[in-house]
């Protein structure tokens, strides 16, 4: 492997940019690297706290300000307070693989743009290239320098999905790429911002590539206005207490960050934990399976991390090393710095890359890489959670109690579409209800229901009646999954959901983005089952319209009447109409443990709650009920007991 | 730091006896050397993944059949140590290894 990486240049352009460990910065920039090293104690949290306050007013003022559900509602972003060295401070609660990412485009700046054209007080660097440092060209970043007297003193970085940057397809996802320029446009970091001032030029530039060019522009403004208050902030911060203090504490923030990890890694012991997941369809109609595979070394105080066991870059199923460290180290935020409340940078220097090249998890240019975000980094990320989760496991306690199961393999069951909507205006619509998401199992407890992804600890699935609003939709119905062999283990999984949705207030659509599996992508925790498959169906001419004329609200596909549509992971665009019903499933994530070791009052109180029917209850977990709907202690024990025994003796009969 | 004893979730740890590293379940069934992957020392069934349940069926069984689900007992008490999804003839993931 090291051979393989020896002579590669890791530049950004031929291939992903990997920061050296010191930045070749033009001298001409000066840096502001003094510190306070005596700051009190009571100094100390307050400017903490206020810098990590900062943080989250930028990404609420985002929010506030973006006009796309996927933003304002869905909190697809982050956003982050930089070191003068691009090195991540905090970031905010949104999606944790985007927070590396504005650290390497920041350090990419600096190593490429300090001498010309110069990194000036007021300017603003647009960055849309994967290779340089994004997941897909639709999560744009922009990082800003915040000077103070002349000293480049820290940068403040955001990285937004934009619903539409361009390309062959509505909402950019171009599922049929084999190139980089079958994708939407890469814009390496360019000034979007001059000295304070807008650059319509570029501005333009960037718009010009979109169908929606307006949405587009009210959220760019909207990221933008998140720079403006988090460097407002920092600047009077730094006028109260002065630079050196300001400086002093962040430095401290991210040594005490690194200090709790090394504590944590010590409970760790030494050892290589692997994670393989498999995935489909380079491009649509392609039946290849292809393997996403990572693998963790924990030596001493360092983590090694390396994607050997990955397939080679192929089709449109590919993502740069920006996206297999920033999966890489979601998964570790979440697990190792859940304490540190989005302060992660000392979490970042105690991670060593060595990545395998020319591979799906860490393309060479020109692979395309526009459908990332909605395949591959999902996909990464949950590798990572299960070699994450593994390493975890084996930690002393408390520490192992923090791993937890893999989620959703591709983007929450999310569904692209596009079309004109009730109002008569050309949309594209990104589904992220499925967005409710739910949180895998971990040694010592059950996930927790529709719980979200964990992932994006802030994300938010949109409401029915904000979906309706938005795009020219029906929701027949939103409901949670029920809990059987999908996730189950000593402790299961918290349970996916299910919608439905007819059109309403248009005649037609176009689904461009769907995802039905062909196989179970996810893989259970130490013994733990699988979580489900993620399904997407659509039932043309269906009596969908007869229904609610009569005051039926349909809530189940397969009692309406019509024709299913065969469908494959990834197809072509399906014109929806009027009397077709579409879904989309989310399943239920990784189970842990053995299920016939889970705790029958825990079987009971599922079934209970009409979470799980006795048939599944005495199928999957071997626990039986009595007439009065108590668990029967003495033929559960039996019935284990038995299970077990058959296990190995189906094995030994030839099974 | 020295480690005699490295528990790997619930049901199965890594134990020095004797100078040697060994795999040992819940039930004390010694499995064998620490040295390879405790899969190998599992007895395993391997199953086609729509037979795990009915949240796994699949709509196209030409890709779905190309795929596997293992389980991994202890074949001393039939406890499930592991399971892993895998492209069929792929080889068992060694996924843990440990230094004691």
């Amino acid at each position: 492997m090291e051979e393989q990486t020896a002579n590669i240049v890791w530049d950004g352009m031929a291939r992903g940019y990997i920061p050296p460990e010191e930045l070749r910065i033009d001298p001409k920039l000066r840096l502001h690297t003094r510190e306070a090293e005596d700051v009190d104690p009571i100094t100390y949290e307050v400017v903490r706290n206020t810098l990590q306050n900062i943080n989250l007013e930028h990404g609420q003022t985002i929010q506030k300000l973006s006009i796309s559900p996927i933003t304002m509602i869905v909190r697809d972003f982050q956003c982050s307070i930089l070191t003068e060295n691009g090195d991540v401070m905090c970031l905010g609660p949104y999606l944790l693989y985007l927070g590396n990412m504005l650290g390497l485009i920041t350090k990419w700046i600096l190593e490429n743009r300090s001498g010309e054209p110069g990194i000036k007080d007021g300017d603003v660097f647009l960055c849309n290239d994967p290779y340089v440092g994004t997941s897909h060209q639709q999560d744009t970043g922009l990082t800003s320098p915040v000077f103070w007297q002349g000293e480049l003193f820290c940068w403040v970085s955001n990285s937004v999905h934009y619903s539409d940057v361009g390309g062959p397809m509505p909402g950019s996802f171009c599922l049929a790429s084999n190139s980089i320029w079958e994708d939407p446009p890469c814009f390496p970091p360019i000034k979007l911002l001059e000295r304070g001032k807008l650059r319509p030029d570029v501005e333009q530039l960037f718009l010009r590539q979109s169908r929606l060019p307006n949405t587009v522009a009210m959220d760019l403004h909207a990221a933008i206005a998140g720079l403006s208050v988090a460097r407002e902030r920092i600047i009077k911060l730094i006028e109260r207490y002065g630079p050196d203090t300001v400086k002093g504490v962040m430095n401290r923030i991210i040594d005490a960050g690194e200090r709790v990890i090394e504590e944590k890694l010590r409970l760790i012991p030494d050892g290589r934990w692997s994670e393989r997941v498999y995935t489909e369809a380079a491009v649509p109609g392609d039946r290849g399976i292809y393997t996403s595979q990572i693998n963790i070394v924990k030596e001493g105080g360092y983590l090694y991390v390396d994607n050997e066991g990955t397939s080679p870059q192929v089709g449109a199923i590919n993502n740069t090393y920006a996206g297999l460290a920033g999966g890489t180290l979601a998964a570790l935020t979440i697990m190792l710095a859940y304490d540190l409340a989005g302060v992660s940078g000392g979490l970042y220097r105690r991670v060593k890359f060595r990545p395998v090249p020319g591979t799906i998890t860490c393309a060479d240019f020109p692979a395309p890489l526009s459908t990332a975000g909605q395949f591959n980094m999902p996909m990464v990320v949950a590798t990572a959670t299960g070699a994450v989760a593994k390493m975890v496991a084996c930690a002393d306690a408390p520490l192992r109690e923090k791993a937890f199961g893999m989620a959703d393999v591709h983007a929450y069951g999310g569904s692209i579409f596009n079309g004109i909507n009730q109002h008569g205006q050309f949309f594209v619509g990104m589904n992220a209800g499925m967005a409710v998401g739910a949180l895998p199992a971990s040694p010592v407890r059950d996930g927790v229901d529709t719980g979200g992804l964990f992932w994006v600890p802030g994300m938010e699935a949109a409401n029915v009646e904000e979906n309706e609003l938005a795009w020219p939709v029906l929701t027949l119905y939103r409901r949670q999954n029920t809990a059987g062999a999908a996730g189950a283990g000593r402790f299961r999984s918290g349970l996916g959901a299910e919608e439905a949705w007819v059109l309403h207030g248009a005649e037609q659509m176009s689904m461009e983005v769907y995802m039905n599996e062909s196989f179970v992508k996810n893989q259970g925790l130490l013994g733990g089952n699988p979580g489900g498959r993620s399904f997407f169906q659509v039932k043309k001419n269906t009596d969908v319209r007869l229904c609610l004329a009569e005051g039926k609200l349909p809530q189940d596909l397969a009692k309406l009447a019509g024709g299913d549509v065969p469908m494959y992971f990834k197809g072509p665009p399906i014109a929806l109409e009027t009397n077709d019903v579409w879904s989309s499933n989310l399943p239920n994530f990784a189970g842990y443990g053995d299920p016939l070791e889970r705790d029958p009052v825990l079987v009971a109180r599922d079934v209970a709650e009409s979470k799980l029917t006795t048939a599944d209850a005495r199928q999957v977990y071997a626990v039986i009920f009595k007439d009065d709907g108590s668990v029967d202690d003495e033929n559960t024990r039996a019935c284990r007991a038995g299970r077990k025994q058959r296990r190995l003796s189906e094995i030994k009969g030839g099974c | 730091m020295e480690r005699r004893q490295i528990f790997i979730g619930d049901n199965l740890r890594l134990e020095r006896k004797d100078g040697e590293a060994r795999f040992i379940c819940s039930c004390d069934r010694d499995l064998g050397s620490g040295q390879v992957n405790f899969k190998e020392l599992c007895a395993v069934k391997e199953s086609p993944t729509p037979d795990i349940g009915p949240g796994y069926a699949s709509s196209d069984q030409d890709m779905a059949g190309r795929m596997c689900f293992r389980e991994f007992f202890c074949p001393g008490c039939g406890i499930r140590l592991a399971t892993e999804v895998a492209r069929v003839g792929d080889p068992y993931l060694w996924d843990i290894q440990l230094k004691m």
